[in-house]
């Protein structure tokens, strides 16, 4: 539900209680007054009751619509008026009706007479008719002045906010642009916007601080490692014996396995940071069979049989030096898990399928687990385990789809443009 | 062969140096960026060995203006920016080839060779090993007149031998230079014992007499002869 609705809502229903609440004021207010007026009727109608007393000096008790004169033998208590309320057949009405009464002891021309009189000029529930009828059709015009305008005032009062929300939807952490906020007078949305603002502008100073630390860890990691291999090679080509040059080239293997994994992660971490989001059209039949001619020898080597079925001039959207990652990470991973002799790897190129297929050992996991980062199919193997995790990287990034079977023997990855 | 080391890490500039010296190179290092300049304004080189990142600038503009005032210069990138995408850029830039740290110093000598005979065209592009001739031109191998059927792989690893004359090479030496990027390191590098046989064998077969020594547990090397 949108925030104007709810105000209104809420306001709506506020004000319904406020009416009622208002509505029983009005009616105990306009009750009151009326009975004020009808006692100032009464009482000028003492007046001329009197008057007629004088003229008439009644013996016989009077009583007529709303008078009733009753003369007394003793004397009583004068001019002590008394309001009350009295229920009388209104004669025009024909029903029961609240009246308002007055009686008094009058001593007139030396006699006493009892007055009583009553009147009603207004009845109660004609006021509450009244007052009723009145509320509510002002209820019913606030009700549409307000739900009009809110609907008026929030494209107005609410345009900042939306201003701002379509600002941040827009924001890409990668493009290094501060947010460019719409100004607005009020007050809460001055706050929020300031407080969008900083926050946007530690979130990128903290993404540029890491990216550069992740860049500059690889760079500072590089040279070390350069230092200690170039080390070794000196002391290789030295007076050492047979177990000292073994050591040395194991110890040197290791810190290139070291720098693989440095330039991987990074690799990885740069795929991330979509930092290979532009895309153009790739040749990748071309592409493949570039890399296959660099392999062929080495498959070969290994005795594994290479057959390949390789349609021309096949275009994908990718970025090439993902594509050539993508390729080479699933050659590798065909040859490095295929069995030691007699092996085969199928590779085929359609419109927009790749298909690698390789003998293997069959899977000793779920095939879901195969993706994930430092999964070895051997765990002992030196093997870095990010192979996978790279190539379904690349289909992630690129809008590619893979798909990896596992029949006993035979592994097969397809992977769709 | 002179050659000028654009490079930070002292350390590393002194390991490079070190291994040229002891390759029969004249070395001269240059820590940063302005030194560089002034260098190679001042001497002549044949290779300039170029890192990319200095601490007061970046080895890309040496690079444009090498390329710019200084032909003749050879050069060959060597960065820790080991993507291929940075690879692609540096060679676009005209550089003669280019190095991921970390490497092989053998494989960066083995490089430079290669730049410089390329560079310095009319003096040689061949290489003679005992009755064998090398053209780095055409990539041909030539026993007296006789054509000697290498594939590619067996080329450049003969090549590679002949570059590092002194060198014994371990078959990670070998399957790096040959197949780089694409080699993965966890694997065993046993068939490139099988390159090596067949080369052998090819060359027994022409010349009969067999150029290449194994260096127990570690790897080979090319015979003295």
């Amino acid at each position: 539900m949108r925030l104007i609705t709810k105000i209104v809502l809420i306001f709506l229903g506020l004000s319904f209680i406020v009416f009622i609440i208002g509505g029983v004021v009005t009616v105990q207010i306009i009750s009151n007054e009326v009975k004020k007026e009808e006692r100032w009727f009464l009482q000028e109608r003492l007046r001329s009751t009197e008057k007629y007393i004088e003229r008439r000096q009644p013996t016989r008790d009077i009583i007529r619509d709303k008078v009733i004169i009753l003369p007394q033998q003793d004397s009583i208590e004068v001019d002590n008026i008394m309001f009350s309320d009295t229920i009388v057949y209104h004669s025009t009405l024909e029903r029961p009706e609240l009246h308002n009464k007055l009686e008094v002891g009058k001593k007139v021309e030396g006699r006493f007479y009892k007055i009583t009189l009553y009147d009603i000029i207004i009845e109660q529930d004609d006021i509450v008719d009244g007052v009723i009828e009145s509320l509510v059709k002002t209820y019913l015009l606030l009700f549409v002045v307000v739900l009009l305008g809110s609907w008026l005032l929030s494209r107005g009062l609410l345009k900042p906010f939306e201003d701002t929300l379509s600002a941040i939807k827009r924001f890409d952490i990668k493009e290094n642009e501060p947010f460019n906020l719409p100004k607005t007078d009020t007050k809460e949305f001055k706050r929020l916007n300031e407080f969008i603002h900083q926050m946007s502008q530690k979130v990128m100073a903290d993404y540029q601080s890491l990216k550069e630390f992740t860049e500059n860890a690889s760079h500072e990691i590089q040279t070390p490692i350069s230092i200690a291999k170039g080390k070794l090679e000196i002391l290789q080509n030295g007076n050492l014996d047979e177990e000292q040059k073994i050591l040395v080239s194991e110890a040197s293997k290791s810190l290139t396995n070291l720098s693989k994994l440095g330039n991987t992660l990074t690799l990885l971490a740069k795929i991330d940071n979509q930092e290979f989001e532009q895309k153009e059209s790739v040749d990748v039949s071309n592409t493949l069979e570039d890399l296959l001619d660099e392999y062929e020898e080495l498959i070969y080597l290994k005795g594994i049989n290479l057959s390949k079925k390789v349609s021309e001039d096949i275009e994908w959207s990718i970025h090439p030096v993902l594509l050539e990652i993508l390729i080479t990470n699933l050659l590798n991973n065909a040859i490095k898990h295929n069995i030691p002799e007699g092996g085969f790897i199928k590779v085929y190129l359609k419109k927009n399928q790749l298909i690698i297929e390789n003998s293997g050992k069959p899977l000793n996991h779920k095939p879901e687990l195969l993706f994930a980062r430092f999964k070895k199919g051997n765990q002992s193997s030196s093997s870095l385990g990010l192979g996978l995790a790279i190539i379904q990287k690349i289909c992630k990034v690129s809008g590619l789809k893979i798909n990896y079977i596992n029949k006993e023997q035979l592994h097969q990855i397809t992977i769709e443009s | 062969m002179k050659v000028l080391i654009v490079e930070d890490q002292v350390e590393l500039a002194k390991n490079i140096e070190d291994y040229l010296i002891k390759e029969g190179f004249q070395t001269s290092i240059a820590p940063d960026f302005f030194t560089a300049t002034d260098k190679l304004a001042a001497y002549e080189y044949d290779v300039v060995i170029l890192d990319l990142m200095l601490p007061d600038g970046n080895g890309m503009d040496l690079l444009y203006s090498l390329r710019a005032n200084r032909k003749s210069i050879g050069t060959l990138i060597l960065s820790a920016k080991n993507s291929i995408d940075d690879k692609v850029r540096g060679l676009d830039a005209g550089a003669d080839d280019y190095l991921g740290k970390p490497f092989h110093l053998l494989e960066l000598a083995s490089r430079l060779k290669a730049i410089y005979r390329t560079r310095k065209q009319e003096s040689s592009n061949e290489i003679q090993l005992d009755k064998i001739l090398i053209d780095t031109d055409k990539k041909e191998v030539k026993v007296g007149d006789e054509l000697l059927d290498l594939t590619k792989k067996e080329y450049e690893m003969l090549l590679f031998f002949a570059n590092n004359a002194k060198r014994v090479l371990t078959k990670q030496n070998i399957a790096e230079h040959l197949w780089g990027d694409f080699i993965d390191q966890s694997d065993s590098f046993d068939f490139v014992y099988q390159h090596i046989k067949n080369l052998r064998k090819k060359i027994q077969k022409a010349t009969g007499t067999d150029l290449l020594e194994t260096v127990y547990g570690v790897g080979y090397k090319l015979k003295t002869l």
